[in-house]
């Protein structure tokens, strides 16, 4: 086993390796952004699946790696129900097993190229829904702090890498929620150039006219795992479909 | 040394002996807790050590200690359960523990419970269901309160409670089978 010591300067290495890979991600985000801004590119994920089809939706960003979704969703592909979170070898484990009842899986197609008349695209499929059989009963985030819902932990945990997950982002202030479209699309951004996640934010509009923002990421299972809360707010991240409205 | 609070802050102002100390007080109860999960030290070795690069990494902000050390143990709650899964996933059998890793954790169990009425009821707990080895970990060794001890393992408080008064029934079972004092359990 290791001293204590070696403990901490094996984690310190990784830790600075991850720094210095962010800053290269936020550099890369930069210059990403300027050749789009040069070539007059507005890369915008329109996305919604099912009864939950935005009524307006925008992207303040919308680079993720060197790739960019480019919005093509197909709903005709939905493919079967995934297999639930089978039962593992642990207690604990099978507690939080979840017994999958609609999983929404879409293919989606990302640009592997900048330009987006380019057939370069590659299919990956949209995870937005992993309904479990448990109630969330998450205390209010503390600053910092990021929780993830049952289900989009069960669906990370079942279905891993390879997948697009399409993550809901909920944001509190002490023990207020932010519904504030600005304080959103800050997130957004700092999330996009932080992380390299695509982001968007989007407004619902309900029957009687009411309105809501929403902010909700595309990423894949490691940028969801590393997500990068900031000091300011506490977090509660859920898959789109299982927490929309 | 406060609980970790203020190597934890020196860290965030820069200074990564802090960030040793915090090594230091909390691995290796944080590798005995993984353990409990994955049921190998080496593993739960590997996880702890990852804890502490997502610690590293985040730097969340904590006001008290007791926030600071829920944190640490519910995310390496949630490591340990993503290994589990991506070792079922890939059909990987949970590696076992070598004579010398066992001796490495007798030694980390000694280190870290010194009393010897306390390694025998740490020895009955092996013996008792994961989850109720995990809830008494948090609350006996590691001194959680039920609210904590939620926070880390996912679970509303009055499921705690519950979960505490069956395993510590258990337990009681357990060290009367082996012969040992049960009081003040």
């Amino acid at each position: 086993m290791k001293t204590y010591e070696e403990t901490a300067a094996s984690a310190l290495t990784r830790i600075h390796e991850h720094q210095r890979k962010k800053k290269r991600i936020v550099a890369a985000g930069g210059a990403a952004l300027a050749a789009a801004a040069v070539l007059g590119i507005v890369l915008i994920p329109r996305l919604g699946s099912g009864e939950h089809i935005p009524q307006s939706s925008e992207a303040p960003v919308s680079e993720s790696r060197p790739q960019s979704v480019t919005s093509h969703i197909d709903h005709g592909k939905q493919e079967p129900s995934a297999q639930p979170a089978e039962s593992a070898a642990e207690n604990d484990l099978a507690e939080n097993s979840s017994e999958v009842q609609n999983n929404e899986r879409y293919d989606i197609y990302i640009s592997t190229d900048r330009n987006p008349s380019s057939e370069e695209r590659e299919k990956r499929t949209l995870i937005s829904s992993y309904p479990v059989n448990r109630a969330e009963d998450w205390p209010v985030p503390g600053k910092g702090e990021c929780f993830l819902s049952y289900g989009l932990e069960s669906a990370i945990g079942d279905y891993g890498g390879g997948y697009i997950y399409q993550v809901l982002v909920e944001m509190w202030d002490g023990n207020e929620p932010v519904r504030s479209r600005d304080a959103m699309l800050v997130e957004a951004d700092r999330l996009y150039r932080e992380g390299g996640i695509t982001t968007a934010v989007e407004e619902i509009t309900y029957p009687d006219g009411g309105k809501k923002n929403q902010l909700y990421l595309l990423a894949e299972d490691q940028q969801v795992l590393d997500f990068p809360a900031s000091d300011k707010y506490g977090y509660i991240l859920s898959l789109y479909n299982d927490n929309s409205t | 040394m406060d609980n970790g609070a203020s190597s934890y802050r020196r860290f965030l102002e820069g200074d990564e002996s802090g960030f040793v100390e915090i090594v230091r007080e909390y691995r290796d109860g944080l590798i005995l807790y993984i353990d409990s999960f994955v049921g190998s030290i080496s593993a739960a070795e590997d996880i702890a050590e990852d804890v502490f690069v997502k610690l590293g990494i985040k730097k969340p902000r904590f006001s008290e200690r007791s926030s600071f050390k829920t944190w640490l143990y519910a995310i390496g709650r949630r490591l340990a359960l993503d290994w589990l899964r991506k070792q079922k996933r890939r059909g990987e059998i949970v590696p076992i523990d070598s004579c010398a890793e066992l001796a490495d954790k007798q030694q980390l169990e000694a280190d870290h419970i010194r009393d010897e009425r306390n390694r025998a009821v740490r020895s009955a707990m092996k013996r008792l269901r994961p989850e109720y080895e995990q809830v008494l970990w948090l609350i006996y060794f590691e001194e959680f309160s039920c609210k904590e001890a939620a926070e880390v393992m996912k679970k509303s408080v009055h499921s705690v409670e519950m979960l505490v008064s069956r395993a510590r029934q258990a337990l009681k079972e357990q060290l009367s089978k082996e012969g040992h004092d049960h009081e003040n359990i």
